[in-house]
């Protein structure tokens, strides 16, 4: 993402991001009619269909494809104005930007390690990695939420409902 | 009908039967409130347990779970923005609000209590009117399908807050994200990379990674804040009772349209508390307070959920014919007991329906006892500080992911989706829009082309039957009005504005 | 997802099922060679509720006290059955995890599944039903017979709709397909994915003639709210005496295009195994339980083992290729 206006100082909640919203908005439209396109085309090589009254399976795809494109290029369009200075500006703020990120990545690693860790491993992990980044500095607490939600996962998954985990 | 009525109670007369109802309505419970398993699942997970058992007995336990189940995801959905069914997804748009203002034992006791009457009252209608609604049900051809789901689709603009550009691409991107998959009517494969993704993106998944991880982010946001202390639930002494009152309307409104749409197959609970949301926020004194923590909306939202329980059952008792999911998985449950659903069922084996009324009625003081007894304690995990709730969302939906299909594929769709909601979330693109589209893209599209295909190409099917005129003029007011009241209110700022114009 | 409820509840099912056996009159449980290492999952291609879902979850009660596992239902519908061949593909072939097949799986391998899985890619243990197709139409309808619905189509030139189970290329098309060609005239072919599905359009008056076995058509049958056309098959059916077969309308048709269900597993199981698998399953349907279910739902069962099963599979693929490039439906 573009750090346009960063932090200035005015508030004194740690780093956080301000973008303006009509950036976010042209950019987010940008890659909506990017990935449309690619979908516009999947669509346009399905095979015709065998029954000559059905629109077929790309049909469909098409024309969502088409109003969808619409609704996204007035969503870049009016982004546009905004940014030039017509209408109330907004400022969509991302606060934590490097923590949220942590934990972000944090998420794609319990998804990716799950099944090498297995699930009372992985939680356990996760979990208190996830609140650390999330803040919370109390030993304590996060050893005991991270034991907690291993042992309620045991009752309730393993014991009760007996699914089979890696 | 009274003797039938009296013998369907009297069934209750053996204790195994009330063992029957307890159990289901425990299991239905928990079940409900984990995020990745449902009612169909529960219900089809029983079955083995009624084998040996007799059919009036099993009968209760799986319709008690079914009705606990559908109640049990507004537990997860107001406390953590986990709605683990798409059915819950309304009551958490205005729930979890609630909880994060302090309010999560009212929004529990109202769940709770007006989901009870959501049943109570369907029940009664069910009573009277399951054979003709069920035969009227039976008028919903292709063209009538296609025109509901376009009802529902055109509540979007009524419910998204902000841009109705924005609610347009999201309701555009949820349509495409419903055409992955093999296609129903040729068998090709459409946008589908993997051969997992042939059956097209599961929708739980999707629901826990959009609502529940995007949320574990703002948690993040959020680090360690003061929380408003959630205010405990008393004494029913103490409880709202001049509120709850107030809601006699909107759960009355909502009961009635939730078991009407639930007697249609395929609808169902979710698109039933889709729908009761929407009208009782147009229909509602507060609309604005809708999305930022309505009590109306969660009522509107959970009595509709589970009065589409008494609704689905209509047709599976009138013809055979299962009215969602989790009725398919009853109909087996009785083909394994030698019970034959269909037309003969209430002169062949009265037991079974009017059981079935019995214990949806004996059913609900249970079923609220147990959720009243699990709000108080429930309410406190709204206390709990951001991290720990961070933490704990996110174990619970990677292991409820991985539960609901027994493999990994859905929980790489959860993080994918949880990080994507966590970014449209920031670009203020709202996110009902794409799960209302998901949930009703296939219906849409299916019906569509199998209107047009028994139409042989001809667009006639879709004015010359009255029921799909008066849905699609339904569908365009709805999605007229919002963009008329959009343009006024325009043209009025821009007057405010430029008094020149 | 295998899940069992509260182990309170096992014992009191083990309890419940033990009762069933008993009142079966077999005090002693027959011992199976086949002991599966864990509970079985049986992947299905269909949702819950559907024909051969009922088969398997019937079929459960006499298996699991045999093989002292519980079979586990797992529905992974999808068209064409992609999703739950995907699903067996990727088992280990240990015999803990396999599938239910019908007719379908043969012929969306030959199109749409074409170059992900072949017959070559399972192993193909046992043969359990065959139930041929009926055709069906609404009481009050004009048609009554197979002669009134040719002579109906050929005067209105294919604007008959019959509404049948899955996308076009299926079993049910396929059959279809076969008529039109025994009687010259072309039917509009109107895919559903469930059974109950077809049933609600056909009682709606939304598709002209309906497609279905008799399982979950016979209460609508008994109430006479639809009447039988014909049945594809060799005899009339025990479940629907009245109504003639095609071949006694005069119209000739590949009598062996019945559907079939059976069971498969993952490539390279052991056909020791295999075998044990196969006599589990056709002992277990012996069972009376079974057998009730399987005689008012009118199929025949099917005894094929593994041997047998995999001939017939591939002579299945063959008639199957030729009826598609009939359709015109393999380039």
């Amino acid at each position: 993402m573009e750090n346009e206006a960063l932090n200035k100082g005015e508030e004194p909640v740690q780093g956080y991001v301000r973008i303006p919203l009509s950036i976010l908005e042209i950019a987010t439209g940008l890659i909506v009619l990017a990935i449309l396109s690619w979908y516009v085309v999947e669509a346009y090589h399905l095979p015709k269909p065998f029954n000559s009254t059905d629109v077929g399976a790309g049909g469909f795809p098409l024309l969502v494809a088409f109003g969808t494109g619409i609704a996204t290029v007035s969503m870049i369009g009016l982004a546009v104005a905004r940014h030039m200075g017509k209408m109330g500006k907004a400022d969509s703020r991302w606060r934590r930007p490097l923590f949220v990120l942590t934990v972000a990545l944090l998420l794609v690693g319990q998804a990716v390690t799950f099944e090498t860790l297995g699930v009372y491993l992985c939680t356990a992990l996760f979990s208190a990695a996830i609140m650390v980044a999330a803040g919370e500095r109390r030993i304590l607490h996060v050893l005991g939420v991270s034991i907690g939600l291993v042992a309620f996962i045991y009752v309730v998954f393993a014991l009760a409902l007996n699914v089979v985990f890696p | 009908m009274i003797e039938n009525l009296l013998s369907g109670f009297s069934a209750f007369g053996d204790p195994l039967v009330w063992l029957s109802l307890i159990f289901g309505s425990l299991v239905g419970y928990l079940i409900g409130a984990i995020p990745g398993l449902g009612p169909s699942l529960g219900v089809a997970l029983l079955i083995p347990f009624t084998y040996g058992l007799d059919p009036v007995v099993s009968i209760v336990g799986l319709v008690a779970l079914y009705a606990a189940a559908e109640y049990g995801g507004a537990i997860t959905a107001i406390l953590i923005n986990s709605p683990g069914t798409s059915a819950a997804v309304a009551t958490a748009w205005d729930g979890y609000p609630l909880s994060q203002q302090g309010k999560a034992g009212e929004a529990l006791l109202v769940s709770i209590v007006t989901s009870g009457i959501g049943i109570f009252i369907s029940a009664l209608f069910l009573l009277f009117t399951a054979v003709p609604l069920s035969e009227f049900a039976l008028r919903f051809g292709p063209g009538e399908y296609f025109a509901l789901a376009l009802v529902g689709l055109s509540l979007v603009v009524g419910l998204a807050e902000g841009s109705v550009v924005k609610g347009a691409v999201a309701m555009g991107i949820g349509l495409a994200l419903a055409t992955v998959g093999l296609d129903t009517q040729t068998g090709t494969p459409r946008f589908a990379a993997s051969v997992e993704l042939f059956e097209g993106l599961p929708l739980v998944p999707v629901l826990l990674g959009l609502y529940a991880l995007s949320e574990v982010l703002f948690l993040v946001e959020e680090g360690v804040t003061a929380k408003i202390k959630s205010a405990p639930l008393g004494g029913w002494r103490t409880w709202n009772w001049k509120g709850l009152w107030s809601l006699n309307g909107v759960v009355f409104r909502s009961s009635v349209l939730g078991y009407i749409i639930g007697i249609i197959p395929g609808a169902g609970a979710s698109i039933a508390s889709f729908i009761a949301y929407a009208v009782a926020k147009k229909t509602s004194k507060t609309p604005e307070r809708f999305g930022k923590g309505s009590i109306e909306g969660v009522a509107a939202s959970e009595a509709a959920n589970n009065a589409a329980v008494s609704g689905a059952m209509a047709p599976l008792l009138a013809l055979g014919i299962p009215g969602s999911p989790t009725t398919a998985v009853m109909i087996g449950a009785l083909m394994i007991q030698g019970i034959q659903p269909g037309p003969l069922l209430f002169s062949r084996n009265p037991e079974i329906p009017y059981t079935i009324f019995a214990s949806l009625w004996i059913g609900v003081p249970v079923m609220v006892f147990i959720g009243l007894a699990g709000a108080r304690a429930w309410a406190h995990v709204a206390n709990i500080p951001g991290p720990a709730i961070a933490a704990i969302v996110a174990g619970i939906c990677l292991v409820g992911a991985y539960a609901s299909e027994g493999t990994m594929f859905p929980v790489y769709v959860m993080t994918a989706f949880g990080i994507l909601g966590y970014l449209l979330r920031k670009v203020q693109v709202p996110l009902a829009p794409i799960i209302l589209a998901l949930v009703l893209g296939e219906m849409m599209e299916t019906n569509f082309r199998r209107a047009l295909i028994t139409s042989h190409g001809s667009l006639e099917i879709f004015y010359t039957s009255p029921l799909t005129v008066a849905l699609l003029l339904t569908a365009i007011l709805a999605f007229a009005l919002p963009a008329v009241g959009f343009i006024r209110k325009r043209r009025r700022a821009a007057m405010a504005a430029d008094p020149s114009v | 997802m295998s899940f069992n409820l509260f182990k309170a509840a096992r014992a009191f099912t083990a309890v419940a099922s033990f009762s069933v056996v008993a009142s079966l009159g077999s005090p002693v449980v027959a011992e199976t060679a086949w002991k599966p290492s864990g509970p079985v999952n049986v992947v299905m291609h269909t949702k819950p509720g559907g024909t051969a879902d009922i088969f398997i979850r019937t079929l459960a009660q006499s298996l699991e006290p045999m093989i002292g596992q519980p079979i586990v239902v797992v529905n992974a519908p999808g068209a064409g059955g992609a999703t739950q061949m995907a699903h067996v593909s990727q088992a280990k072939p240990d015999g803990v995890t396999i599938g239910i097949n019908t007719m379908s799986h043969f012929t969306s391998m030959l199109t749409n599944l074409k170059g992900t899985f072949s017959v070559d890619d399972f192993s193909w243990i046992a043969s359990t039903q065959e139930d041929p197709i009926i055709y069906f139409v609404r009481t009050d309808s004009e048609i009554k017979s197979l002669s009134d619905l040719v002579a109906k189509a050929k005067a209105s030139s294919g604007t008959i709709n019959i509404g049948g189970f899955g996308p076009v290329g299926s079993m049910q098309h396929l059959g279809t397909a076969m008529l039109e060609s025994a009687a010259g005239v072309k039917f509009n072919w109107v895919g559903f994915d469930s059974t109950p599905d077809i049933m609600t359009a056909l009682l709606g008056g939304h598709v002209d003639v309906g497609v279905s076995n008799l399982g979950p058509t016979a209460p609508f049958f008994e109430s006479k709210r639809i009447i039988g056309l014909g049945v594809l098959g060799e005899k009339r059916l025990n479940g629907l005496p009245d109504v003639p077969t095609f071949g006694e309308q005069g119209y000739k048709v590949d009598t062996s295009w019945v559907q079939v269900r059976g069971v498969f597993g993952p490539k390279d199981m052991p056909l020791e195994l295999q075998q044990q698998i196969a006599d589990a399953i056709h002992e277990a349907m012996k069972a009376k339980t079974y057998q009730d279910y399987a005689r008012s739902t009118g199929v025949i069962d099917s005894w094929m083992g593994p041997k047998e099963y995999d001939a017939f599979v591939r002579d299945v693929s063959k008639i199957a290729t030729k009826q598609l490039e009939a359709a015109g439906l393999l380039q």
